[in-house]
């Protein structure tokens, strides 16, 4: 069975539909790609894919061991965390709770944030202040964070907005090493058309409903190389 | 009469130590409970709460009850804070726009009940700017402090790391099943509470400095989040006695002389940190020039 399974997916706030009738299938090892243009509902579709908003019409279905927990989720940054005083390892640590009682992290805990520090190569810097990084590595530490809630199913949502083009290029190849060699399922969300990554498997194009679901190959095909096209 | 005067009379060290407590259990609750608040941006909830805190006061006072003021007062804020969160939830109004309507129509409500009943007393303007003798705090007050400091203390040490991850990243703790509303609305709660026993002695106007200046001092100097905790607490309980002894000692208000020591640490550590900060970017620019 896939991972998660969304059939007819409708999703909105209060009789307003922003995104209509998603029919998506994410297996093991994948890595899709979600892309449209500001208000075409990713966001949304994202709250739906982590059960922060429940489907109004249609079913999405977690299969093959994976609960709704146990998405590792790459949020987009907040006003809050621009001058929040917390050190690398106090965030990266932070992906560990879960919702029940938690009160202190385990030595488990530890272990596990300690080994995803030093996969993302941020374990020099555990001891830094996460306000006095820059954007590239705070979301390596946002990355690591994410890992520590799952080892199975990674959701990035537009990780590359405000990074300059050699972050960003960065970021794509710590994810699709993540993919790879450890075989990481891999969800990213973005605005920008260009980004399509050359590891991306399936690409899903959205305005409100789905535009294109299908291989990378055939999307190429479809929308030419820089996705410009329709 | 000096401070250690006073202490030499039984009946006086009584009050004064009372006074002290109440004000040490009120200083450290708030500054705590303050590192969430002004992290997420809510700080002016705590003053909004405040000015409610003065039209409950004043509704306690409309039914006579002066010795029951406080456990009148506190349903009344909690209600408002409870109120305030869903108002900036559901999106009805935004927060800051949400907290001036609720404060301003408290304060007014507070003012005409004032007005209608006993006029302007000495009680409204001991809640208002906090009271000029420490004689009326009662032992009532002592009990409920203590049991406000407790609560905050057990909430730090069974949810602190739930409450970090509430405050850092709302989206994220939602989707890891952490149930947010609940921590909003018990740290609400809390700050309520204080709010309304350290009213009498800090005052309604100035209590929120107890919320804000703590957390702010600390963020200066401390890099993590358990750090800010700690040092915003210590700092607050600090500032607490230095003002509470000035106060004394030169016969001024508790709650001004106290806000004004933690107003004075601040500025003073904001500069010291400011040119420690300069100092340290000059080396290294001087080391990397050195380098390159």
């Amino acid at each position: 069975m896939a991972l998660i399974k969304c059939e007819g997916v409708c999703l909105g706030y209060s009789n307003n539909v922003a995104v209509s009738g998603v029919d998506l299938t994410v297996e093991r090892g994948d890595y899709l790609f979600i892309i449209g243009e500001n208000g075409s509902g990713k966001s949304t579709l994202v709250k739906g894919l982590l059960g922060l908003l429940q489907p109004i019409r249609g079913k999405i279905e977690y299969g093959d061991g994976l609960g709704r927990r146990g998405v590792g989720y790459l949020p987009q940054k907040t006003e809050v965390q621009r001058d929040f005083p917390a050190s690398v390892r106090e965030v990266v640590l932070s992906g560990c709770i879960s919702g029940g009682f938690h009160p202190i992290y385990t030595r488990a805990d530890k272990l596990r944030a300690h080994d995803v520090m030093m996969r993302l190569k941020i374990h020099d810097i555990e001891k830094k202040s996460y306000r006095e990084l820059s954007g590239g590595q705070q979301q390596r530490v946002l990355l690591a964070r994410a890992l520590c809630a799952t080892k199975e199913l990674l959701l990035l949502d537009e990780p590359a907005a405000g990074l300059d083009p050699e972050a960003t290029a960065e970021l794509y190849e710590t994810v699709g090493e993540l993919h790879r060699r450890d075989g990481v399922t891999i969800i990213m969300v973005s605005h920008d058309l260009h980004a399509l990554s050359s590891e991306a498997e399936h690409v899903l194009r959205m305005k409100t409903s789905p535009v294109f679901y299908g291989t990378r190959e055939e999307y190429n095909e479809k929308f030419g190389e820089n996705g410009k096209a329709l | 009469m000096t401070i250690f005067e006073m202490l030499s009379d039984p009946v006086l060290a009584k009050i004064l130590l009372r006074a002290a407590v109440v004000g040490a259990a009120v200083a450290w609750s708030a500054s705590v409970l303050g590192v969430t608040m002004v992290l997420r941006r809510m700080s002016m909830i705590g003053d909004g709460l405040a000015h409610a805190g003065f039209g409950a006061l004043a509704v306690a006072t409309l039914c006579g009850a002066a010795d029951l003021k406080t456990e009148i007062s506190i349903p009344i804020v909690i209600a408002v804070s409870f109120l305030l969160l869903l108002m900036s939830e559901r999106g009805i109004m935004g927060g800051d726009a949400a907290v001036a309507v609720v404060s301003t129509g408290m304060m007014t409500a507070g003012v005409l009940i004032f007005s209608f009943t006993t006029g302007y007393t000495a009680d409204m303007c001991s809640s208002l700017f906090g009271s000029a003798s420490i004689l009326t705090i009662t032992d009532n007050d002592l009990y409920l402090s203590l049991a406000l400091a407790a609560a905050v203390m057990v909430l730090f040490l069974l949810f602190y790391t739930k409450i970090f991850s509430v405050t850092f990243d709302e989206t994220f703790s939602r989707a890891a099943g952490v149930n947010v509303w609940a921590y909003k609305l018990l740290t609400a709660v809390l700050i309520s509470v204080t709010v309304v026993v350290g009213m009498d002695l800090i005052g309604s106007l100035m209590i929120s400095a107890l919320v804000v200046f703590p957390t702010l001092t600390a963020m200066r100097v401390c890099r993590s989040f358990g750090g800010v905790t700690a040092v915003a607490g210590a700092s607050s309980v600090i500032c607490f006695f230095i003002g509470f002894v000035i106060s004394c000692e030169l016969a001024l208000p508790a709650g001004a002389s106290v806000v004004a020591v933690d107003l004075c640490v601040y500025v003073v550590v904001s500069v010291v940190s400011a040119i420690v900060n300069a100092q340290k970017k000059r080396r290294m620019l001087q080391k990397g020039g050195a380098v390159s």
